[in-house]
Parts: structure tokens; C-alpha cells; sequence
């Protein structure tokens, strides 16, 4: 029972990572209409600029500020440049970008910083934490509080404060904000400039479990696509709920069935998406909405 | 000639070589509500889109002795120009309220009246209020026209271009509606364009109107000189007895 | 048409005379260009005329070359007999995959055709008794029939070009035909096309089959090539590299497709400087390129150069596919291209269903 417990317990803690990269694929999307698929090579990259600053000599807290703000640039940067010149054309071109964008962005990274990985020190020490009779790593519990609190600060933007609403104005419905004299293309810099600080909060959190290398992220992106499409298109609740129930998934599926080791544990995201897209495409949360205006 | 508050001068617009409208001109004074007519395909959806930017224009359009021809969407809202579109443009997932707090905060200006608006618009309309932390969305088509028009109005325009309030609206509803508009109209500075397929309610609120065919105007003038006209523009029309009436009676 | 029948006819004695003017290597990588382009040809027409983006050519692509060298290796069957069995399975493969398909568009699709792609070398491991597991799968390569003096990479060249050469043919007269013009109607918009009584769902699926049955045939084609079939490298860098090729080299262009498969071919060998994700950098930049600055692709540009020598001219140098129109398919995009009349959709839409603005149109 206990192994059970723990690996319910690491399984959300995981799957809060998930449900955060989740939750910025739907911000992207809510915007653009379109899956970012770079979205998780933008958070390996946020992920080499933590590890940079900390190797100048900079202390990892504030390493990690700063490097939210960066990525937050960076994504107002890249909507505005590689974005906004493609909004309103067929669907193709944005999902060619995004994919030129993950391939590209990946490629620098091995360029600039080499193929070996790069360990960052944990500012969580080493020590066990016991939660309900299940032992989690000091490590773990201080990467899910941090993953848990930028959920909670990206969730109280949206809800509370007026941008946080005239953002999702913006995602939910362009022309008629236009209408209320809402700049649009502004409103969706901010949404792509706060899913790559999201992303960055996620990249720095990977780093620590699994070092940093330029392909530390593909699993991760597949994993919150998979948390993405069963939490519910556009939901940002169902982000974070489908990733968590990916996450402990994963870790039961690895722990209990034999056969799905190795390779082929993608077939539990891979599954999940399948049968989700054809047996209720909308996912849990999502609506079963018209084209969108 | 008083002053105008827009004046569209020789207005064309093409959908990529269609071409639908054709060399438009009219004008609208401070606090007039003015109606364009014309039957589905005339061009009157094109034309309110094109004075708020959202296709290509050739020709002028001015507003407040600014040229907005060339000026994006928001800047023109920004600017003092309202439009509800046909459909509604609900922001389904946004709560009434919040759909209503948009409205508020595109104002430029009295905006130290913002909460007596808004509680002016729960007063007058009950549903809203019932509704107000409910999405959007959850309303009728009818009830979500409503919204959209409330939040228009909210953001205390100087100009609002409404296209087809009275579509899903029972006539008694678009009445009320009416009679609200005409009654702000004072207190609020606020002019109105109106299109509309219904003649008859449109006369019954409308100074002056145009008549849209195929994309350019046919005819122009007050509501007297149209109903009183060409006996061809007569039979358009309708029967003009009825016309004149303001109050409402069947569906035609 | 006669005289793009003889520039058409040139081009294929050209390029059957090089079987004797170069060396095997390069015989070898022009092959492996061909295979690879029959398959880009495939996707081409699913997602460049059909709209439908697909993730999975590329394990398509590696069913055809499992399905021929299993069916060589274990049942001893005779090479032609192989790819031709290879190109049915993934015929009906295609079908199939095509039901499922016509309920979800856009990115859901890719999504599904990609779990596919990324599925298919550990589960194709799985099956080891059958694929050969890690370790492959092998087949002695087919020699020259009719004792011709020609060594086996002459002779797959020649087979794959001969291949390729009917491959376009019946390309081409599918566009003209019915299917053709159901097609552009599809693409131009579906709910228009289901006005006018397009079959949109019958359409949507025999692209499918087509485009998968293409991807076996090229599959099948390249086992032969490289005589061993290991899983991995039909994984999703291939796949990737197939969109690749279709966008960069120009989306509804044969010619294009051609010019893709051989970037991808090509490229690798040439950016050794930048290292080992040298390519991948070169991807993503031509695919930017692609998509701000020429929506025609590489097929475009090579159309472009020769409408400056030819300017009054209506022949086309490209073998068949529609006058370059770029990646949104508006025909009246400034990259559009004149193309001859029996191209043109035969429902014409009006135009504001290419440009209109998210709110409708009155």
C-alpha cells in the first residue's frame, strides 16, 4: 500500500510539472489558436540561461528571477516576430513555425552549450520528506511547492486583475476586444510572454530531476500535450488537473506493468491522446465549441 | 449643415476582388441616430466594418475631423466609436459581469461614473443582474444581445454603429431597446448608426436613413421625405401608413 | 502541351542517362532521393491538397519497408511481388486510418499521427521474432534482370526512376480528374465544397489511402536501396524531415516534393562545420524562409527564375500539381502563379472565403 501511496504522491508531483507546461500550451493556445510545439525547447532553453547565470556567479533564487523575466521577454519577442506575421493565415504556417522553432531553438542549444549535460545543484538539500507514510525527496516537495505557486500566481492574473482579463478577452474573443479598443496583438504578447515564464518555472524544475541537456524537454512536452488535450482544449483547469492525472499515470503504469518500460512508456501519453481525440474530443473540461470567431 | 460628427466620403471596399461597396458617402451629426437599410448582401454589414478598420477601404472616412481610414480596430473604439457586431460577440467564457467590466474599461471618458452605469444597467435590465456571475455564454441568443449592446453602451461611446439589433430580439424587447437608446442619447452624447432589414423599426427611431443597394446608396433623406418618395422607393419600403407608426405591431 | 511534353520527356532521358555517367554512390543518394520523394509526394497530396496535416508519413514509410523485407526475408518472396504487397498494406492501412481521421483536422491530427510515428520503431522492436528486433531485419539486393550488364545500383535507379515516372503520371491525371477537382474544392473550403455535393468524407479518406499507399511504395523502394531495415530510422526525425520537404520544397508541387526529398538527403553531407545538429539548424531556418518569404517553396523560386526567362511563355517546367498558390492556398495570394485552365478547382469560390476576416461576411 505504502508503494502505492508513493507513487500516487511522486506521480503529482511530476505531474505538476506536467499540468504547468500544460497550463502554458493552453495560455498559447487560447491566443493563437495553435499548439506550441517549441513550448517545451523554450523551457530547456530558460532551463541553460538559469544554469548560465549561476555559473557567472550569480545565486540560484535570483538566477531563477531573472531568468522568468528573460523568458518572459523572450515570448513577447518570439509572438511579435515569428508569431503575429502568421496569425491570420491557414493553420499550416503556425504549426510549421512552431515545429521550425523547436528543431531551430533545440539545435542552438546543442551549438551553444554542448551535448553534455549540465547539472545544477539543488537549493533543496538532499533530505527525505514523509507525507502520508510515503517518502518524497526534500527535492521533490520544494520543485512541487515552487510549480504550485506559479500555478497559483498565473491563475490569480487571470482571475483577479483587470489585464488578466482583458488578456483573456483577447485569447477568447479578438474582434469583439478589438471593438472595446483592446490592442489584440499586445494582449496575446503578454499571454505567449507569461506561458515562457510559466515555461521557464518548468525548465528550471526538470533541470533539477534530470540535469540539463538539450533534449531534457522532449519527453516533458509530450507528457503536457497529453495532460493538454485530456484536460480539455482551452481549459486552464484542465491544463493542470490532465497533467497531474498524467503524471500519476505514468507512475503507476512504469511501476505496475511490466511490458511498458523503456520506449514504449510514451504509450501511456500516446494512448491517452488517442483515445481522448476519439472518444470525446473535448476532453474534460474543455467545451464543445464552434469554430472559435 | 450642422456639424458632422462622421462623414464616410466615397467609400469602396472589395473582399478580395469582390467588390462590395461602391463609392458609400454619408454623414452623421453629433446625437443623430441614423439608419442604413437594405436588403441581406446590400453591403450594410461591409459598410460598418469598413468605418471601424476591419477590412481595406478606398475613399475617406472621418471622424470628429480625424481621417480613420487607414487606423486599426482598437484605436478607432479608442477613439470613441462603438460597434456590435451581427452575432453578438458574446465573450462566452467571460462571466456576465466581467463581459459588462470590459465594456467600463474601454471608456474614455466619465469614468467616475463607471458603478452608477453599471448598476443602471442591472436596474433596467434583471437578468443580467441574476446572471452576473454566470458565463456568457449561459444566456439566450436574445438575452446575449442584450449583453453586447449593455457592454457597448458601457464604454460610453460617441458613436455606435449597431448592425441588426432586432435580429432574436422579440419586438417588444427591441422597443424597450429603442426607447433606451433614445433616451441616452442626450444625457450620454451619443450618436447612433444603425443597421438595420426592418425598415419599420428603424423609421421608428432613426432621424435619417440611408438606403444601401448593392453596395452603394440609393436613396437618402429624413424619414418623412423617404416614406413620402418615389412611389418604386415607397413600395421598397412597404406600406408606408404602418411605417410611420411607432408602435409595435406584427411581424411584417 | 507539346512542347512541356518534350521538355517533360528530356528531363527523363537526361536523368535515365545518368545511370551511366555516375558513379554508384551518387546513383545510390539519388535513389534514395527518388524513394524518399514518392513518399513526400504522398504527404504532399494529403496535407498540400487536402489540407490534412499528417505527422506519420514517415512510419508509413517504414511499414511499406518492414512489410517488404519481412515478406522477402521470411516468405521468399520476389522483390516486385514485395514493394507491390507493401503498397497494398499501406493502401489499406491509409483507408483505414482515414475513418478515424475524418473527425478530427487540424492539430489533433497531428497529434494522433505523430504518437504514431513515435510509436513505431519500439513497437516494431517488440515484435522481434517477426522484425528482428534491435537488431533488424536483411535481404540480399535484387540484381539486374534479363542478365542486363548493369550493377544493382544502376539497376534500382532505374528501377525507382521508372517508378517515380509512372508514380507522376498517374498523379497528374488524378488532379485532372474528378477526384482532382473534389480535391481543390476541399481544400479551398469544406463547407462550400459540401454545398455543391463533393463528396468531402469519400474525398478525405482515399487521400489518405493514397498518400499511405505512396509512402509503402517509396518504403518498399528504399528497402531495397539500403538492404537492411533496422526500425529506428523510420522514427520521427524522418517524418519531420517528410513536412520538411514538403513545405520547404514547395507545397502542391511535384517538382517541389522532389526538390524537398533531396534538400533532406542532401543537406547532411553538407553542413558538417555546424556539427551534429548542423541540419537541423539548416531545417528550421529554410523553414522560416519557407513561410515569411516564399509560401512556394523551393518549386516556386525555380518557377520564379524560369518565368523571368520565359515571361510570356505558359509552359511550365514543373511536372503537374497546380500553379504555385503557397502554404494557405489562397489562389489569389501574391505568390500565385498562372496555371493552365484544366487546373483550375472547378468550383469557384468567391474570394472573400480565402481572405475574410474572422467575423463572417455579410
Amino acid at each position: 500500500m505504502t508503494l502505492l501511496t508513493q507513487q500516487v504522491l511522486s506521480g503529482l508531483a511530476t505531474g505538476l510539472i506536467y499540468g504547468s507546461l500544460a497550463l502554458a500550451l493552453v495560455v498559447v493556445f487560447d491566443g493563437t489558436g495553435v499548439l506550441n510545439f517549441a513550448q517545451g525547447e523554450m523551457a530547456a532553453l530558460s532551463a541553460y540561461v538559469s544554469w548560465q547565470l549561476v555559473d557567472k556567479g550569480m545565486s540560484y533564487w535570483l538566477a531563477f528571477v531573472v531568468t522568468i523575466v528573460i523568458s518572459f521577454v523572450l515570448g513577447v519577442i518570439i509572438e511579435r516576430v515569428l508569431i503575429r506575421p502568421v496569425e491570420g493565415r491557414a493553420e499550416i504556417n503556425i504549426v510549421i513555425v512552431t515545429l521550425a522553432l523547436l528543431i531551430g531553438i533545440n539545435a542552438l542549444m546543442g551549438l551553444i552549450w554542448g551535448f553534455i549535460g549540465k547539472s545544477v545543484e539543488s537549493p533543496f538539500g538532499t533530505g527525505l520528506v514523509t507525507i502520508v507514510g510515503a517518502n518524497l525527496t526534500s527535492q521533490q516537495v520544494g520543485l512541487a511547492a515552487c510549480t504550485l505557486v506559479a500555478l497559483l500566481i498565473v491563475g490569480a492574473f487571470f482571475r483577479l486583475t483587470p489585464i488578466g482579463l482583458i488578456v483573456r478577452a483577447a485569447s477568447v474573443n479578438p474582434g469583439s476586444a478589438r471593438h472595446l479598443g483592446i490592442n489584440v496583438g499586445r494582449m496575446l504578447g503578454i499571454g505567449w510572454g507569461i506561458a515562457a515564464a510559466v515555461g521557464a518555472v518548468v525548465g528550471m524544475a526538470t533541470a533539477q530531476i534530470t540535469g540539463i541537456n538539450p533534449d531534457m524537454m522532449g519527453g516533458v512536452l509530450l507528457l503536457a500535450i497529453a495532460g493538454y488535450i485530456l484536460g480539455g482544449e482551452g481549459s486552464r483547469i484542465g491544463a493542470v488537473v490532465g497533467g497531474l492525472i498524467i503524471g500519476v499515470l505514468t507512475n503507476l503504469g512504469v511501476t505496475y506493468i511490466d511490458w511498458l518500460g523503456g520506449d514504449l512508456q510514451n504509450l501511456v501519453p500516446f494512448g491517452v491522446i488517442i483515445l481522448v481525440l476519439l472518444v470525446r474530443p473535448q476532453g474534460i473540461f474543455g467545451r464543445v465549441s464552434a469554430a472559435r470567431p | 449643415m450642422s456639424e458632422r460628427l462622421l462623414s464616410v466620403e466615397d467609400l469602396s471596399a472589395f473582399y478580395g476582388r469582390v467588390q462590395v461597396l461602391r463609392g458609400v458617402s454619408l454623414h452623421v451629426a453629433p446625437r443623430e441616430c441614423v439608419a442604413v437599410l437594405g436588403p441581406n448582401g446590400a453591403g450594410k454589414t461591409s459598410l460598418l466594418r469598413a468605418i471601424t478598420g476591419a477590412i481595406k477601404i478606398e475613399g475617406e472616412v472621418v471622424f470628429e475631423g480625424r481621417s480613420i481610414s487607414h487606423a486599426p480596430t482598437h484605436r478607432i473604439a479608442r477613439l470613441g466609436i462603438g460597434h456590435v457586431p451581427e452575432g453578438r460577440g458574446t465573450f462566452v467564457d467571460l462571466t456576465v459581469e466581467e463581459n459588462l467590466r470590459l465594456g467600463l474599461m474601454g471608456r474614455t471618458r466619465a469614468k467616475e461614473a463607471t458603478d452608477e452605469d453599471l448598476e443602471w444597467v442591472y436596474a433596467t435590465f434583471p437578468i443580467l443582474k441574476r446572471f452576473r456571475t454566470r458565463p456568457g455564454g449561459a444566456l439566450s441568443g436574445g438575452q446575449q444581445q442584450i449583453l453586447a449592446l449593455m457592454r457597448a453602451l458601457l464604454a460610453r461611446p460617441t458613436l455606435l454603429l449597431i448592425d441588426e439589433p432586432s435580429l432574436g430580439l422579440a419586438p417588444l424587447v427591441t422597443a424597450e431597446l429603442f426607447d433606451l437608446f433614445a433616451s441616452v442619447r442626450e444625457t450620454w452624447d451619443l450618436a447612433v448608426l444603425l443597421a438595420e432589414q426592418n425598415v419599420r423599426r428603424a423609421f421608428g427611431v432613426a432621424d435619417r436613413a440611408y438606403v444601401l443597394s448593392s453596395g452603394s446608396v440609393a436613396s437618402e433623406g429624413t424619414v418623412d421625405e423617404l416614406t413620402s418618395g418615389s412611389d418604386l422607393l415607397a413600395a421598397y419600403l412597404g406600406d408606408t401608413e404602418t411605417l410611420t407608426s411607432t408602435h409595435p405591431g406584427d411581424e411584417t | 502541351m507539346t512542347r512541356r511534353r518534350m521538355a517533360i520527356g528530356l528531363l527523363g532521358a537526361v536523368a535515365f542517362s545518368l545511370t551511366f555517367l555516375l558513379d554508384d554512390y551518387t546513383l545510390f543518394q539519388l535513389s534514395r532521393v527518388i524513394c524518399i520523394g514518392i513518399a513526400v509526394i504522398g504527404l504532399n497530396l494529403l496535407t498540400g491538397h487536402a489540407g490534412l496535416i499528417s505527422a506519420g508519413q514517415g512510419a508509413i514509410f517504414g511499414l511499406g519497408a518492414y512489410t517488404t523485407v519481412v515478406l522477402m526475408y521470411h516468405l521468399d518472396l520476389p522483390y516486385p511481388l514485395a514493394v507491390l504487397s507493401s503498397t497494398l498494406l499501406c493502401l489499406v492501412f491509409g483507408l483505414l486510418l482515414g475513418l478515424p481521421a475524418l473527425r478530427i483536422k487540424g492539430i489533433p491530427l497531428v497529434l494522433v499521427t505523430l504518437s504514431l510515428t513515435i510509436l513505431f520503431p519500439p513497437v516494431v522492436k517488440r515484435f522481434d521474432s517477426l522484425t528482428g528486433g534491435n537488431n533488424g531485419l536483411g535481404i540480399t539486393q535484387p540484381q539486374a534482370p534479363f542478365r542486363l550488364d548493369l550493377v544493382v545500383p544502376q539497376w534500382l535507379y532505374i528501377l525507382d526512376l521508372a517508378v517515380l515516372g509512372l508514380v507522376l503520371l498517374v498523379m497528374g491525371n488524378l488532379l485532372r480528374s474528378r477526384y482532382g477537382r473534389a480535391l481543390s474544392a476541399l481544400r479551398t473550403s469544406e463547407p462550400l465544397a459540401l454545398s455543391v455535393g463533393v463528396a468531402v468524407r469519400r474525398t478525405k479518406i482515399v487521400t489518405f489511402g493514397i498518400s499511405a499507399a505512396l509512402a509503402g511504395l517509396g518504403g518498399g523502394l528504399y528497402l531495397l536501396l539500403i538492404a537492411f531495415a533496422t526500425a529506428d530510422t523510420f522514427g520521427f526525425a524522418l517524418s519531420l524531415g517528410m513536412i520538411f520537404a514538403v513545405v520547404v520544397g514547395g507545397v502542391r508541387s511535384w517538382t517541389g516534393s522532389l526538390l524537398g526529398a533531396a534538400f533532406v538527403v542532401f543537406v547532411p553531407d553538407y553542413t558538417a562545420p555546424l556539427g551534429d545538429r548542423g541540419p537541423q539548424l539548416v531545417y528550421a531556418v529554410a523553414l522560416l524562409l519557407t513561410v515569411y518569404l516564399f509560401p512556394t517553396g523551393l518549386a516556386g523560386i525555380g518557377q520564379m527564375l524560369v518565368n523571368r526567362f520565359r515571361p510570356a511563355g505558359r509552359d511550365r517546367s514543373g511536372q503537374g500539381g497546380e500553379g504555385g498558390a503557397g502554404i494557405d492556398g489562397d489562389p489569389l495570394s501574391p505568390a500565385a502563379l498562372p496555371g493552365s485552365a484544366e487546373d483550375q478547382p472547378a468550383v469557384r469560390p468567391p474570394s472573400a472565403v480565402g481572405t475574410a476576416e474572422r467575423e463572417g461576411v455579410s
